[in-house]
């Protein structure tokens, strides 16, 4: 098995997952802290459902992968409140609707239901680190020209007068955009 | 039939399971959670009345600020003005007719424009202001460039503040 972080990147491949991607990129901090949340609850998930996929009947398989998935969503949550309530701060509503975010119901779905524990935590892992990468991408194009600054250092000097839109929502779209265009191009030239 | 029952049953042992391990996380997390908006809390009040030692709640939205004596030195008061896009969630403490600090504890502004009310070099300015004075943007307080609708709203979170410790202090003498 290859360990790809682009060639099945939620992101800018499957593109699923766009709406916490279009929300919480304005920094490279919440990029980061929104990435590993969704690793975790990746992970875990895809876990528990390859444990019971040969127990789960068929016709209740969603409403109990979203149950596992939101005991997890509520895990990390209940974590962030207590250790890093900054991060929990900033990232707002987007954490619980992690539930909800497709590429978790997708892989338990179409991976972790049909293939062994090891197998499954080594996608999760695949699949969390490459929506970490893109929204890490993301955030840090908007954070560096909207506000001048990457992981709250400032790099570029004073004289840069912040592009504030980079930071408002039609940055988000805008960036996303051009990133895709950008590997689609790549993509064709090889 | 049969079947139906068996689903219901595989259904309620999932959701058994996942709400002990969440009843058993949140037993471990919420003294730090409780402690964590507590310590958040402390650190706003003396932000906004640093002269005060201790604080105790008056009502819902009065906190009164005591010395190390436990003598009364001042007010604090939770206000919500609305701004260009939301409530401004925010404390200002009022000490001797003046303005003593004050802090934004949540905000939903523009990011880049508005959200720059947070930032201490717009904040500062309050500070020892006189409770008689007019607080108007452009005027006696220095504007955001560009939210002069969230400078107003603050202006006018301190405006309601200073009437609410007005009336305190008639009610006293």
């Amino acid at each position: 098995m290859k360990f790809s972080l682009l060639k099945e990147n939620p992101i800018f491949v499957l593109l699923l997952g766009l709406c916490p991607t279009l929300a919480v990129t304005t920094s490279a901090v919440n990029a980061v802290g929104m990435g590993l949340s969704t690793l975790f609850v990746l992970v875990g998930s895809n876990a528990i459902v390859s444990l019971l996929r040969n127990s789960i009947p068929k016709e209740i398989r969603i409403p109990v992968f979203i149950t596992v998935i939101a005991a997890f969503v509520t895990i990390i949550q209940m974590l962030l409140e207590g250790y890093a309530p900054a991060v929990n701060k900033s990232l707002g509503i987007y954490i619980p609707l992690i539930v909800v975010n497709c590429i978790i119901l997708g892989r338990a779905e179409g991976f972790a239901s049909k293939n062994g524990i090891f197998a499954s935590i080594i996608d999760g892992l695949e699949k969390g680190f490459g929506f970490t990468f893109g929204l890490l991408v993301l955030g840090s194009i908007r954070e560096i020209l909207g506000n001048g600054t990457i992981f709250n250092f400032p790099i570029l000097t004073s004289s840069y007068e912040p592009m504030l839109i980079m930071i408002l929502p039609p940055g988000a779209f805008i960036t996303l955009g051009l990133v895709l265009a950008a590997i689609n191009k790549y993509k064709e030239v090889k | 039939m049969k079947k139906a029952i068996l689903l219901a049953i595989y259904m309620t042992v999932i959701t058994l399971i996942s709400g002990s391990i969440l009843f058993y996380m949140n037993n471990l997390t919420l003294p730090l959670i409780m402690s964590q908006s507590e310590k958040e809390q402390t650190v706003a009040l003396s932000k906004v009345l640093p002269i005060a030692h201790s604080f105790e709640k008056k009502d819902e939205t009065t906190y009164s600020g005591l010395t190390k004596e436990k003598k009364l030195c001042g007010y604090i008061f939770n206000v919500k003005p609305v701004g260009y896009s939301g409530e401004i969630n925010m404390l200002v403490g009022i000490s001797n007719g003046k303005v003593t600090g004050i802090s934004i504890l949540a905000q939903t502004e523009t990011p880049g424009l508005g959200a720059k009310a947070q930032e201490d070099s717009f904040q500062q300015q309050f500070i020892a202001k006189s409770i008689e004075d007019a607080f108007e943007a452009k005027k006696d307080i220095r504007a955001i460039t560009g939210s002069t609708i969230t400078t107003k709203a603050v202006a006018d979170g301190i405006k309601t503040a200073i009437a609410s410790y007005k009336k305190i202090l008639e009610t006293k003498e």
